[in-house]
């Protein structure tokens, strides 16, 4: 017995020290992370999103917002970054919360969500980036791309839109997205009281609320249909405005897959906003 | 440790301590459902006590039919309630006449396939007097939900798994380390190429109407790993952990893709299952003991029961069928026993013959696969229909193509681990005698694959824990 626990332990050792060359870069990636929103606000207007806001980035600055969009952020990802600014003290007077129709399926509460947020409750994962899948698969990729060619099974692309898909890709690439998004249209009940939180912070500090969904290409919309796992309802029951831009660009060229919009794109719709918030 | 260093010198105690953990684990999903468990084990207790006290035939015979229709009477309305009452409400509207029917919306308790087939086999076994009933309750129960193997087996027989918690059990060196590599080697089969290989099968299954013979008939190859590194690997993480606690499950997957047939294929995979069978329906049908039509309908019993097993869905019975149908030429030319022993048995390689052999039969099992990943028997007919068009010698095409590379590495790894391990028990049996250089090599290969080639933190349910 004696012999099998030593040996046990010296695996331990093993792992920790892989765990060790990992937390490296790991660090580095959460500093780049929380540097985003652990810094000075010169305004009171924030727009928290997951991938979708992402596009918005480089003209929210234009429009006095602070875009705090992360790729996959979920309700919790945003209810803790909503918290960590308040704790810090700073002045949130406007929220711009995503409220597309996928944000509170079931999917979101397993794949991709509160990677580096998570730290935040949990300060463990901070130091054992080895446990987190999410960003030890990632780390092949990024090797990859540093030192070689990668062909990503996720579509999306910088330099190219939606229009440079072939027709039949689109179509493969809109089913995969609907597979992913609604396998069924049950809500995450953890999401959906994250969601519920994010309105109660906002209304105990008297911060405005406003639910944006985003534009996704026509096609998309049809097939998507009706599927909805109802996080703009929730909120027009709680009596939060929702500006709906789903339908409001069919432009494939200013779209970089079937519900990403370009930069370009993101600028577009956010001049939509202003002109409907003002 | 609590199990090797404070209950060690009781073997009720260590038996109480599996019955807790057991409990746990499966309540930890559900616990409302460890209410079916517990009432299986206490009547199948109960039967087989009575069995031992009733001599009359009729009174045995009642006795055995209280305990068969009590437990797939739970499994019948838990798992083909639905199925029997849609495909009611279609045969009589086929005559004309519609039915009024809800389905309902019924959970399918995890494991209760595999936990039922372990009791019925005691009862039957105590019924046909090859064992005696067990007069430990403790023990009984700990068999029924003993927790490595409780959701998706092997399924044990208790002649072989109940003896086991009678004997005092004690720490073995070499079988916890052998535990250990099984579990390494289970993980590695799951989260690496299991769960890679759905990511591409579920991409080209989802979308099949897209893509293209070559393209389609390479998702049923993923998806031909992905349903033996889920299953297998399943079974070897039972198997490894069920040694450091000191007992020996059955083997269950005996690198079945090596078959040079279908009858050896059958024979080497899921094993706990299809020697299940075979005890408790092929045998009692008459076997192969009887004439030819006697073989044949035996044969195709076994295979549609085996595949309706697997889940209420016509295409899993089709699946079953296609199996049977396979099988059928070797069984009446009497060849279904030809290959026994392990391929190639005492030669590194095989011999040109042998990986023909083992190639067809390979692409015959792919071919059935589709069967049992379609969501529907027209929707595996229309990709069978396409893998056999022109569209079969164009060049396979499908987004993210270039990111199997890595996938295709590993497979062909794993395949190399199996063929030279094909001997042992599992793939990793055969590092006992290598030098501690190469085994610590091979270990940190998988260990760099199941670090950085997982899917994700959640991970991805076994397909298994449907059935």
């Amino acid at each position: 017995m004696n012999k099998f626990l030593t040996q046990i332990i010296i695996v331990f050792v093993g792992i920790l020290v892989v765990n060790f060359i990992l937390y490296i870069p790991w660090k580095k990636d959460l500093k780049r992370y929380f540097e985003n929103f652990d810094r000075e606000f010169e305004y009171g207007t924030f727009l928290f999103a997951d991938s979708h806001g992402v596009s918005l980035r480089s003209a929210s600055e234009r429009y006095h917002v602070h875009n705090l969009a992360y790729d996959a952020d979920s309700y919790k990802d945003i209810r803790r970054k909503l918290e960590f600014l308040l704790r810090n003290e700073v002045t949130v007077d406007t929220v711009l919360l995503t409220v597309d129709p996928h944000t509170l399926c079931k999917y979101r509460d397993r794949d991709n969500n509160y990677l580096y947020t998570n730290t935040i409750d949990q300060p463990w994962s901070a130091i054992f980036p080895i446990l987190i899948a999410q960003y030890t698969t990632s780390l092949p990729q990024r090797f990859q791309m540093t030192w070689g060619k990668s062909d990503t099974v996720v579509l999306r692309n910088e330099s190219n839109t939606f229009l440079d898909v072939s027709e039949n890709d689109q179509k493969i690439a809109m089913r995969n997205r609907l597979f992913k998004q609604f396998p069924d249209e049950a809500p995450s009940i953890d999401l959906q009281q994250e969601l519920l939180n994010i309105i109660e912070i906002c209304e105990a500090q008297h911060i405005v609320l406003i639910g944006l969904r985003y534009p996704q290409v026509p096609a998309y919309n049809t097939m998507i249909g009706d599927k909805d796992c109802g996080a703009s309802e929730l909120c027009v029951q709680r009596g939060i405005p929702v500006l709906n831009y789903q339908d409001s660009i069919s432009d494939h060229g200013l779209f970089e897959n079937q519900d990403h919009l370009t930069q370009k794109g993101g600028g577009i719709l956010l001049k939509k906003i202003f002109r409907d918030l003002n | 440790m609590l199990y090797w260093f404070v209950t060690k010198n009781s073997i009720k105690l260590q038996n109480a301590l599996v019955v807790a953990a057991s409990y746990v684990f499966y309540g930890w999903w559900d616990w409302r459902f460890l209410s079916l468990i517990i009432f299986s084990t206490l009547v199948d207790y109960t039967t087989a006590r009575a069995l031992k006290n009733v001599q009359k035939p009729g009174a045995r015979r009642a006795l055995l039919w209280i305990s068969i229709l009590v437990n797939l009477g739970f499994l019948g309305f838990f798992k083909y309630y639905n199925f029997f009452l849609d495909n009611f409400i279609v045969a009589f509207s086929f005559f004309g006449r519609e039915l009024q029917a809800n389905s309902l919306n019924i959970i399918l308790p995890v494991g209760i396939s595999f936990y039922t087939f372990q009791t019925l086999s005691y009862t039957i076994d105590v019924y046909k007097k090859k064992m005696e009933p067990t007069e430990d309750l403790i023990a009984f129960s700990a068999f029924v939900s003993f927790f490595p193997q409780l959701v998706a087996g092997p399924i044990e027989r208790a002649t072989h798994l109940l003896p086991q918690f009678y004997k005092k059990r004690s720490f073995d060196y070499a079988n916890s380390v052998d535990g250990l590599r099984q579990i390494l080697w289970g993980l590695f089969k799951k989260v690496v190429i299991a769960d890679n290989c759905a990511e591409y099968a579920n991409l080209i299954f989802n979308n099949y109407q897209d893509f293209n013979g070559s393209t389609l008939l390479l998702g049923a190859i993923f998806f031909t790993f992905q349903i033996y590194g889920d299953f297998s690997g399943y079974s070897d993480i039972a198997l490894g952990t069920s040694k450091l606690f000191g007992f020996s499950l059955m083997q269950n997957f005996a690198t079945p893709y090596f078959s040079r047939d279908i009858a050896e294929f059958w024979r080497r995979w899921h094993i706990s299952l299809s020697t299940w069978f075979r005890d408790y329906l092929y045998i009692p049908l008459g076997g192969s003991r009887g004439g030819t039509w006697m073989k044949v309908r035996n044969t195709f019993t076994i295979f549609l029961v085996s595949g309706f097993w697997h889940g209420a869905n016509w295409t899993f019975i089709v699946w079953g069928g296609l199996n049977a149908l396979y099988f059928l030429p070797l069984l009446l030319l009497n060849k279904n026993r030809i290959n026994v022993g392990v391929v190639a048995e005492n030669r590194m390689l095989p011999t040109v013959r042998e990986i023909i052999q083992m190639a067809l039969t390979f692409m015959l099992a792919v071919l059935a696969w589709i069967f049992f990943r379609a969501e529907s028997v027209p929707q595996a007919v229309s990709i069978l229909r396409e893998i056999v068009s022109q569209s079969l010698l164009s060049k396979p095409h499908f987004t993210g193509i270039g990111a199997t590379f890595t996938l295709l590495i590993f497979i062909g790894i794993s395949l190399v681990l199996e063929w030279s391990g094909r001997k042992s028990e599992h793939s990793l049996g055969q590092l006992m005698g290598w030098h501690w250089v190469k085994r610590w090599t091979v270990y940190a290969i998988l260990f760099v694959g199941i670090v950085f080639y997982r899917q994700s933190d959640q991970g991805i349910e076994f397909i298994y824990f449907q059935f």
